[in-house]
């Protein structure tokens, strides 16, 4: 095995690329996989592969993909089941992931289980010991930060008393205390927070905004309040996969609309808003199916970054389109109008003639549209007149290999004008600036 | 190789923890051996804490106190004591039948311990090592703390009994460290490996279970196989038989009877030490949360 590789401190202190976790709801599923996996470990026969998914199991966390800098705090929200808790163990390294990577630079403690690594039978003062050398503290070095602990814990006297006779929230205010005393560089906390009462959780938020000096969060919560209060931006999972990323604001806005029932395959009433409306003319065109594709013209519902985005329209003219001319506008998930591909821009040109099966590729240079999810909609016109505007199937853009900001990366590149052009490492950043 | 989460938690603010799927896969034995091992002395203050706790929770509340912690571990032996009191046991081999069973029972109690604790613990903190990032394999060496201090405490009673009558040992301690080593990794590995399987096969502990109370009695434990006519062809097959008598030999004739016996079941534990410690590497996170 290599060594441990030194830390770059100007790289994220967390990096998750295309997460992903599968599940099964049915114990013998999960068997049947891990007997293979067995099989494989104890023959030495190489690493098995997720070539299909039995009927029972499912992706509890999907592609999912952000960094996490110094001083940052993600917040995770979610409806139950979404994925937040299994993201947050994959992360802490509790379960393995079963597809993607987690990079952890520094040291990391979570917060997800009160009663993990606990001694129910022993005493509160014990168990300090007991979590503190799980997080790597020998007993000495714990020593000295007992009081440090047990006075921001508040327990007093019931420090000495069997941990099975603590309260959610003493056993919350023991296991923060801990964690707080031993201050790690990435922190990750779920839902616990919120059996503390009123006051101790805002001493453990502001703790917690004193830490933020050396330290990244990633935050779960249900508490919309302590989510935007504490978090400069926030992915919201939805069935496993990041469905929204953004500011806390807007985040929770998406959020309280999945809350309210707002069909997951539909998109948030203010994004359908944004999108306007959808008209079909049957008289026109028969059979119109519009799809993602990959280069067969196969339909894809995620594409890499790295690859070019291919969507497919066919369908049956029942008219002659003299002046045919394609739109299809982009949005982000937080209803931002990305950008627009169209005919007018390609000029492309189209002779159809009433009774044509008409079969059309359009294909977007890779690269140019960020990681996340693509809104779109397919608008065909003759001339002025619409023909058909309906919304395109959802798009995932897996993640990069660099950074990307906001909704679109654009080509650039860097001049170093007294020696020539900076020396890349790795693969260009984007596309050449003339193609 | 891409690093898993087996590096020292106190040395990770100094390092880059990479977690991906199956990672481990590409690790050989030794690469196995070694980072289970740094995994385990990273938490050396975590396994002390938790035998200590351990140790304290069991007599916690009781009237005796640390009294039960002493006499429970006795109480296999003391039966058996009982019973040679009542002169059920002849003498075997010239050593007296209260020493003889002690002697084997302590030893019996040591390597079979060795397999059914970590399928236990496997088991039972199987579910929990979801919540916690702390590896299996820690959990499985606090337990073997109480064993070992169990062995321990039969192991005084024994020397009691050998001062009480007098049988004294003629011990080569340079075979016995050895043999006894070589039992306690062939059993452990057995153990590790039959963990796994348990997790995924849940009949294995009941099969264990089963073949380790028949298997007492066929192994040389209360009688000498020889005692059971034609099964004493089994002697040198049965490795718990093999190392019993080869440590009772040693430890009071100061010679072994059946030395290649001894060495292939060391050869054995060699290799299955080898294969068990990368199987156990491999799986340990692949099982978690199987219930």
């Amino acid at each position: 095995m290599s060594d441990p590789i030194a830390p770059d401190a100007t790289l994220p202190m967390l990096q998750v690329k295309s997460l992903g976790k599968l599940y099964s709801r049915r114990p013998k599923d999960m068997r049947k996989r891990m007997s293979k996996v067995a099989r494989n470990a104890f023959f030495n026969i190489g690493k098995p592969e997720i070539r299909e998914l039995y009927s029972g199991e499912f992706w509890a966390v999907k592609n999912v993909s952000f960094d996490l800098q110094r001083g940052e705090a993600i917040g995770v929200i979610g409806l139950n089941g979404s994925g937040k808790t299994s993201l947050l163990r994959i992360l802490a390294g509790q379960i393995l992931p079963d597809a993607g990577e987690v990079i952890i630079r520094g040291s990391s403690a979570a917060m997800i289980d009160l009663q993990a690594g606990f001694q129910q039978n022993a005493p509160g003062r014990e168990n300090i010991f007991l979590r503190a050398a799980a997080l790597g503290f020998r007993r000495k070095e714990t020593e000295l930060r007992v009081d440090e602990i047990i006075a921001f814990s508040e327990l007093g006297d019931a420090i000495d008393a069997p941990l099975a006779s603590y309260s959610s929230g003493m056993r919350m205010r023991l296991a923060f205390a801990i964690m707080a005393t031993v201050a790690p560089d990435v922190l990750l906390i779920d839902e616990v927070l919120a059996v503390g009462d009123f006051r101790f959780r805002q001493k453990c938020l502001a703790k917690m905004r004193e830490m933020r000096a050396r330290s990244a969060f990633v935050f779960v919560s249900h508490s919309m309040n302590d989510v935007s209060t504490f978090c400069d931006r926030v992915i919201v999972l939805h069935k496993g996969r990041v469905y929204f990323e953004g500011p806390p604001a807007e985040a929770i806005e998406v959020y309280e609309s999945l809350d309210q029932g707002i069909p997951t395959k539909d998109v948030p009433q203010q994004l359908a808003k944004a999108m306007g409306p959808v008209f079909e003319n049957p008289d026109a065109l028969a059979g119109v199916a519009h799809f993602w594709c990959d280069e067969k013209g196969n339909e894809v519902e995620e594409v890499k970054f790295s690859d070019p985005l291919r969507l497919r329209l066919k369908f049956r003219s029942l008219i002659d389109v003299r002046a045919l001319s394609i739109g299809i506008p982009v949005w982000s998930i937080n209803r931002h109008y990305v950008t627009g591909l169209s005919t007018q821009v390609t000029s492309d040109t189209f002779d159809i003639e009433a009774g044509d099966d008409v079969d059309i590729m359009l294909e977007v240079a890779p690269g140019f549209l960020n990681p996340g999810v693509v809104k779109s909609m397919l608008t065909v016109l003759d001339g002025p007149e619409f023909l058909y505007r309906q919304p395109n199937p959802d798009l995932v853009i897996r993640s990069a290999k660099h950074p990307t900001w906001g909704s679109i990366t654009v080509p650039h590149r860097f001049i170093r004008r007294d020696k020539g052009p900076a020396q890349s490492k790795g693969a260009p950043v984007v596309i050449p600036l003339n193609p | 190789m891409k690093k898993d989460r087996s590096e020292k938690q106190a040395q990770a603010g100094d390092q880059v923890r990479i977690y991906v799927p199956d990672s481990r896969y590409s690790a050989n034995p030794i690469e196995a051996i070694r980072e289970l091992f740094k995994e385990v002395w990273s938490f050396r203050s975590h396994i002390a804490a938790m035998f200590g706790a351990e140790f304290r929770s069991s007599y916690r509340g009781t009237v005796f106190g640390v009294f039960w912690n002493f006499a429970l571990p006795l109480v296999p032996l003391s039966v058996y004591i009982l019973l040679v009191n009542l002169r059920v046991f002849p003498v075997y081999d010239g050593l007296n039948p209260a020493i003889y069973i002690s002697f084997n029972v302590t030893i019996w109690s040591l390597l079979t311990g060795l397999i059914t604790l970590p399928i236990m613990v496997v088991k039972s903190r199987n579910n929990e090592s979801t919540r916690t990032a702390q590896p299996i394999s820690v959990a499985v060496l606090a337990s073997f703390a109480r064993l070992f201090f169990d062995t321990f405490v039969r192991f005084a009673l024994l020397c009691i009994l050998i001062v009480l009558f007098a049988q004294w040992p003629k011990t080569n301690l340079l075979m016995l460290l050895p043999i006894l080593l070589s039992g306690m990794v062939l059993c452990f590995s057995l153990g590790l490996m039959l963990a796994i399987f348990n997790v995924i096969i849940p009949d294995v502990e009941r099969v264990v279970t089963i073949m380790l109370q028949y298997g007492v009695f066929v192994s040389g434990v209360i009688f000498p196989l020889g005692g059971l006519g034609p099964l004493k062809v089994l002697e040198p097959f049965n490795p718990f038989n093999v190392y019993i008598q080869a440590l009772r030999d040693e430890v009071f004739f100061g010679h072994i009877a059946n030395h290649a016996a001894v060495w292939s079941w060391a050869g054995v534990a060699l290799l299955l030490f080898l294969m068990s410690m990368r199987f156990f590497y491999v799986m340990e996170r692949r099982i978690r949360g199987i219930t």
